[in-house]
Parts: C-alpha cells; structure tokens; sequence
C-alpha cells in the first residue's frame, strides 16, 4: 500500500470518519440517557466522567451541553462530511473516471492529516479546563465568547477543517478535470461524479466563511476585541470589560453561509450515491441524466444564497426576510426534480432487494420527509411557531441521520466488494437495514409531534419545567431505548464488515454494474487499470440489456 | 500515455487547482472584508485612529506608498518568472526578488501594528482597530505564504520550461495579493 495512493487516502478517511462517527453516537447516547430520565443517577457515569461533570452519576447542565454541542459538531464536521466527500470521493472518483490517481496526491494526504489533527483537538477538548466546546455546534456569540477554552480549541479545529477541505476539494475537482480516460466526455461522467465536484466546490467556496468567522471569533476570546459583541453587554449583572461595539448577527451570517451549504455538502454526495446503486440493482439507466445534472449543478449553486432562513427571528427585516424566504421556496425545486428522477428511475426496473438497494429506496422517502417538513421551516409565520424547537431536530435528523446516514450504508454494501474484493453476507445486512429502519423512524418521527407541541430543542431536562412539554415526556424513554437498539444493530453491520473481509463471498463485481470503476480488479492495484480503459459510451448501460 | 500527454494533464491539473485556490482565498478574504462593511455600516461612529490626529505624528501616505510598492515590485518581478522575455537560466534570481518584496511588505505591516500598539492602540480598543488589525493581518500572512512559495519555486530544480509555468501560478498569486491590498486600503482608510 502505497502512503498517497488515492484507495489508501480514502481509506483512511472512510475508517476514521466511522471512528468519529462512533464517537458521535457514544455522546448521543449519554444526552439522550439524561432525556429520558432526567435527574437520575447514571450508574458509573461517575467513574468514567469523574466528579466535575457527573456528581454522584448525574450530568451535570454544563456537561450536557458538552455533549449536545460536540455531538452534533463530530457527527457533521468530523464523521458524515469527511465520509461522504473527501472518503468516498477519494476513493471512488479517480476509478470511476478511469484515472491511475490523483492529481495532487501529496495534497491529499497532507489533507487527511490535517483533518484527523483537527479532529483530534477538538475531541480531546473534553479534557481541557471546562470541558469541550458547550455552546451548540452554531457556536452563536456571545455565548461562545464568554465559554471555557474548549470553545478555543473548537474554532482552530474548524479553522484546520477550512484548510484540509479545501486542499482536498481542489484535488477532486483537478483530477476530474485532467485526468478523465480518453473518451469520457464530461456529459458520460457517472452522476456520482458530478455529484462529487458541485460537493467540493460548496466545500471550497463556502468554508472560507467559517474560517473568517473563526479568525473573529477567536480574536474576541483571545485579543479581547468585541467584533462580535454588542455595546453595554453584562453577565449575571456584572458589566463586560470589552469595548463592545461589534455585531453578533454578523457571526451567525458568516457561520450560516457555509453550514446551510454544508447541509448540501451532506445530501449531494447521499443523491449521488443512491443514483448509482439504484441504476446498478433496477437495471434501469437514470431517468433524465442530462437534467440531473443541471439540477444538482442549480442545487448546489442555489445553496449557497438560502443562509439566512436560519435567521428569520432575529429581526434582520422584512426586505431580507422575504427575499431569503423566497430563496428558500425556489430552493425546493430542484432537489424535488432529482427526487422525482430517482423515483421514474425506477419505472420498469427489475429490481434486485440487495441490502443496497433497500437503504438507497429507504433513503427516497426519507430525505423527502426532510425536505418536505423543512418548507414551514423557511417560511417566516410557520417558522415562528417551530423555530428551535424539537421539529427542527426532527427536520434536520430525518435529512442526515434517516437520509445522508442511509445512502452512506448503501454506498459501503455497493462499493465494499470493490474495496475487498468479497460481499458483505446479504442476511446480517438485511438485519441491518430492518433494524436501522425502524429504530431511526421511532427515534425521529416523535420529535415532530414535540416540536409542535412546543418543546424547545437544547433542554437539559427535556422541558421538565414546562408543563406544555408534559404530555411529551413519557416518549423520552422509547426514544432512547430506540437508540439503544439502533446502535444493536449496529453491532450486527460491524461484525458482517470484519467478518466479510476475511472469509465473505469472493466477489469481482456483483452487481454487474456498468461505470468504469468495475472495469477495474477488485480490489483494484497500484494504478487501477491493468489497460487503461478507453471510454465510448454513457456511464449506464442497463437499459441495452433489456433491448 | 505519451511523456507529453502527461505533462499535459499535469499542467492542466496544476492550472485548475492554482484557480480553485485563489477563489478560496477571495472568498476567505471577502468574508473578513465584508463582516468589516456589516460593522462598518452598522455603527454610527467609526473613530479610526488617523481621523481624530494621529496622522500628523505617522507618515501615513507614505506608508502606503510603501506597502503597494513592495507588492506592486513583487507582481513585476514574478511576472518575469513566467518566461516573457527572460533567459530561462536566470529566473531564479527573479524568483529571490519576488520573496524579498514579500518580506519587507510584511515586516513594514508588523512594524505599523507594533507602533500603532504602541501607542496603546491594541484591537481590543475598539471594534473599527481589530478590523484593523484583522484585515492588514490577513494580507501580511497571504504575503508571506507567496515569498515562501517563491522561495520553493527559486529552490525548486525542475526544467525551464517546467518553472516558467510555476512561475505563471506564482504571478496570479501576487496579482491577487495586490489587488486585495489595494482594497484593504481604499476600505481602512479611504472610505
Ligand atoms: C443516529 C442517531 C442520532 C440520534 C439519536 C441523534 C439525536 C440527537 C438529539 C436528541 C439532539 C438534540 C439534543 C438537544 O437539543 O438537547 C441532537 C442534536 C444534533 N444532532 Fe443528532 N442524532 C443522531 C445522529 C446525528 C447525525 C448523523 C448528525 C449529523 C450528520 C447529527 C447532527 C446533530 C446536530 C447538528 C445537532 C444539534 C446540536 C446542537 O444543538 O448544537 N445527529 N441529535
Ligand atoms: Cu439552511
């Protein structure tokens, strides 16, 4: 194994990207535990978290937002992100293009590093002085300013962040651009592929925002200037010794132009993903190649005037307000359009029910439950009534975690004979996708029905306090104990991945699917291709199976 | 593949990244530039140090000359390194001008914050000086990365025609450093 060999990157970044995602869940489950029992002892929550956080074996406020915040900060940041864009797109894209490799591999690696460094220092921030990061992963001053160093730690790992992304973007994108086998015109590249570059360019034109939101924010924690506090600003009564001066809007526009964007950097790759293994497993050719890709070009580009929808109460105006409302409607249209030519895709296939192929049609209705709920959300009368409360996690959850999470499931039963060379056991991945389903469903449908009922998100109590939330409370534990039995069945998909490594099915390529990188051994040698392939046709080839 | 055809597609390759880089720079740099026009336009007093007498005790006009001229000398010289009209052999002396351009524009820029600060004016004292101190900050540290990489260039033994083309990056580079330093200016001081 070649150090820059582009499979030994991606590798790298789809196990370490598994591992935060590990980590992820861990911190999920520990808040959630505190949801559903609020107050009570955790047994040796003590003797893991010590004294500080976890007196007498109950978390203490301070370290549930701890967790709140770098669970969602690991999960989006550290594991679905990096998976989705610079793991698979790594791995993936310079085979499904016919390339021996990248273009700029040392970049590459040198982002991975730079990634897992940055990873690294923001979850070992849980043992800094006050713990890790606790203000949200929005990090919305002037809470954050006033947090404990985690909060530090926290904004030069998204600064690092800024940077691996950016070198691995610039990789993907000039790779496809130089290095595409002779023959592949750009309208014959694999969806996954377009998928791939909208992805890294959101990447690369976006963070930079967050970085420079970084650069300020860490300027006020550390230089003591004010850039994003206000004038006249006191805690517990106590007046601030800051100049004051600045804007704290000004952070959650500049954190907001890239993380809705980010949303994006989740879904297009999921949508990319699933074209693949649906086309593969119906034998069908994708339904309407041509405006897919001009969809996702106009999704990915359209993406990125929306920002401000997060903002709708923060009294920024009716001019802004309408005009980022009627962003945000237009916004749909073209995600509705890929939606709807995955589904016609689908008109007449025979279709093969491979554990794959079951998490890419999940993967159909669900990010359609997500977006469709997400359409009160970017109204400003409806959103007034849900704006951070439980149906916004409900919204988002059903976009990343039913969604984004499901297409990823997919794409490692797709790829992995690829990978290895061998299948994963078909049955334990049924199990899998069976469990995962209806574990995810009665995590997150009732979260809409909380959000409604008026529960704010980011409760240490899960709204004990409330007496609106009452009703609601008696779900928490159904909840967790969901969560509980979603990571079961996790452990069901871990022991089939290391089984199958060793002793599964040998397989070159199971699925007889037809893009370039099955053209490939499995697993494919330094360089890829034993003769570099020479491209005459569209990526899909399975609707001339049936003529 | 024939060793041109590679060569090619390296080009190509080198070409794309260099422009997808610079358009992350623009937007990092563009999003710094405008939380200042947000603070800016949102406040009703911007005391800037130089509007209420300072300019007097601090050659200000002067110092801009200097800067842009710096930056100004670093785009001529690394406009040579692509080749036009040059000896190949001697590029990289051309390459030793663009870096030691690079590093007296940032040192001039640590000498302004370290007299400004000085004086007691530290970014903390007000919003309108950490834009200050952000802002030039951010432009001196782009600089600097540009002399190092016209260091790797001048060090870097590839063939002539190999160099040139860095050199042709390396030129986009500086141009941007300019024109983003001609818009830190006009946006402190001017506006
Ligand atoms: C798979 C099982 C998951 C469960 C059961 C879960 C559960 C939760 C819950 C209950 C909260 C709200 C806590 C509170 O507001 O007090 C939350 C917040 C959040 N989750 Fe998840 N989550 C899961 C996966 C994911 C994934 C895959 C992502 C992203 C890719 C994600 C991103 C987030 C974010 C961004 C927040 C907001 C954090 C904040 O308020 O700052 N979650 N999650
Ligand atoms: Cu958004």
């Amino acid at each position: 194994m070649r150090l820059s060999d582009h499979k030994t990157i991606g590798l790298a970044y789809g196990v370490t990207a598994a591992g935060f995602l590990v980590v992820g869940f861990l911190l999920m489950l520990l808040f959630r535990w505190q949801l559903a029992w609020p107050g009570q002892p955790m047994p040796i929550a003590t003797a893991i978290f010590g004294e500080t956080n976890a007196p007498g074996g109950i978390l203490l406020p301070e370290f549930y937002y701890q967790l709140v915040a770098m669970h969602g900060t690991v999960m989006i940041f550290l594991a679905v992100v990096p998976f989705a864009t610079a793991g698979l797109g790594t791995y993936l894209v310079p085979l499904q293009i016919g390339a021996s490799g990248l273009a700029f591999p040392r970049l590459s690696l040198l982002a991975f590093v730079v990634y897992a460094a940055a990873g690294l220092l923001m979850v070992a921030s849980f043992a800094m002085p006050g713990g890790a990061a606790n203000s949200g992963w929005t990090s919305y001053p002037p809470l954050a300013i006033l947090a404990s160093s985690g909060q530090t730690a926290w904004l030069a790992g998204v600064f690092l962040l800024g940077v691996s992304s950016m070198l691995s973007a610039m990789t993907l994108i000039a790779t496809v651009v130089a290095h595409r086998a002779p023959g592949l015109w750009l309208r014959r590249l694999p969806f996954f592929v377009w998928a791939q570059v909208v992805t890294a360019l959101l990447l690369l034109l976006a963070f930079p925002a967050l970085q420079a939101a970084a650069v300020f924010q860490l300027m006020d924690r550390v230089a003591g200037t004010s850039v994003f506090l206000p004038s006249g600003l006191a805690v517990s009564n106590v007046p601030l010794t800051v100049s004051g001066g600045g804007n704290p809007l000004l952070w959650q526009h500049l954190f907001w132009f890239l993380a809705h964007p980010e949303v994006y950097v989740l879904v297009l790759p999921a949508m990319g993903i699933v074209a693949e293994v649906l086309t593969a497993h119906a034998r069908r050719n994708l339904w309407r190649y041509g405006l897919m890709v001009n969809a996702i070009a106009a999704l990915g580009g359209w993406s990125m005037v929306v920002w401000a929808h997060h903002m709708l109460l923060t009294g920024m105006g009716t001019t802004m307000s309408t005009f980022f409302q009627i962003t945000t409607v237009v916004v749909s249209v073209p995600s509705v359009i890929l939606l709807t030519c995955l589904v016609v895709t689908l008109w007449g296939g025979t279709i093969r029910f491979t554990t794959a192929m079951c998490f890419a049609l999940a993967f159909l209705p669900m990010f359609g439950l997500g977006g469709v709920t997400g359409l009160p959300l970017g109204l400003a009368p409806s959103n007034v009534i849900l704006h951070d409360t439980y149906y916004v996690l409900g919204h988002f959850h059903y976009l990343v975690a039913p969604g984004t999470l499901f297409a990823l499931f997919a794409a490692v039963y797709h790829w992995f004979p690829k990978v290895t060379g061998r299948r994963l056991d078909e049955r334990l991945g049924l199990v899998h996708f069976a469990g995962s389903f209806v574990t995810m469903n009665a995590i997150f449908l009732p979260m809409f029905l909380m959000g409604l009922v008026g529960v704010n998100r980011r409760l240490y109590d899960a709204g004990l306090q409330y007496e609106l939330a009452e009703p609601t409370l008696r779900w928490n534990a159904s909840m967790t104990w969901s969560a509980v039995t979603l990571g079961v069945f996790q452990l069901v998909f871990l022991w089939n991945v290391v089984r199958s490594a060793r002793r599964g099915e040998a397989a070159d390529n199971p699925w007889q699917a037809t893009t370039l990188e099955w053209a490939a051994p499995s697993p494919p040698p330094p360089g890829n291709f034993v003769t570099p392939p020479v491209v005459s046709g569209g990526p899909y080839r399975y609707d001339e199976e049936r003529a | 593949m024939s060793a041109i055809a590679v060569a090619d597609r390296r080009a190509q390759a080198a070409s794309t990244g260099m422009w997808l880089f610079l358009a992350s720079i623009v937007m990092f740099y563009g999003s710094l530039f405008s939380g200042f026009v947000l603070l800016r336009a949102g406040s009703e007093t911007w005391e800037m140090p130089w509007k209420t007498g300072l300019s007097a005790e601090w050659p200000m006009a002067v110092d801009h000359w200097f800067r842009t001229m710096w930056i100004g000398f670093a785009v001529m010289q690394s406009r040579r390194l692509s080749g036009a009209g040059v000896p190949v052999a001697g590029l990289p002396r051309y390459s030793w001008l663009v870096v030691l351009a690079g590093v007296f524009f940032f040192a001039r820029c640590v000498y302004v914050a370290g007299w400004l600060a000085a004086q007691g004016l530290v970014p903390s004292a007000s919003v309108p000086l950490a834009c200050w101190y952000v802002l030039n900050g951010a432009v001196a540290v782009l600089v600097l990365g540009g002399s190092i990489a016209a260091v790797w260039v001048a060090l870097e033994r590839v063939p002539p025609t190999q160099r040139a083309r860095r050199g042709a990056m390396l030129q986009r580079y500086w141009m941007l450093m300019l024109a983003l330093w001609l818009i830190t200016v006009t946006g402190l001081y001017l506006v």
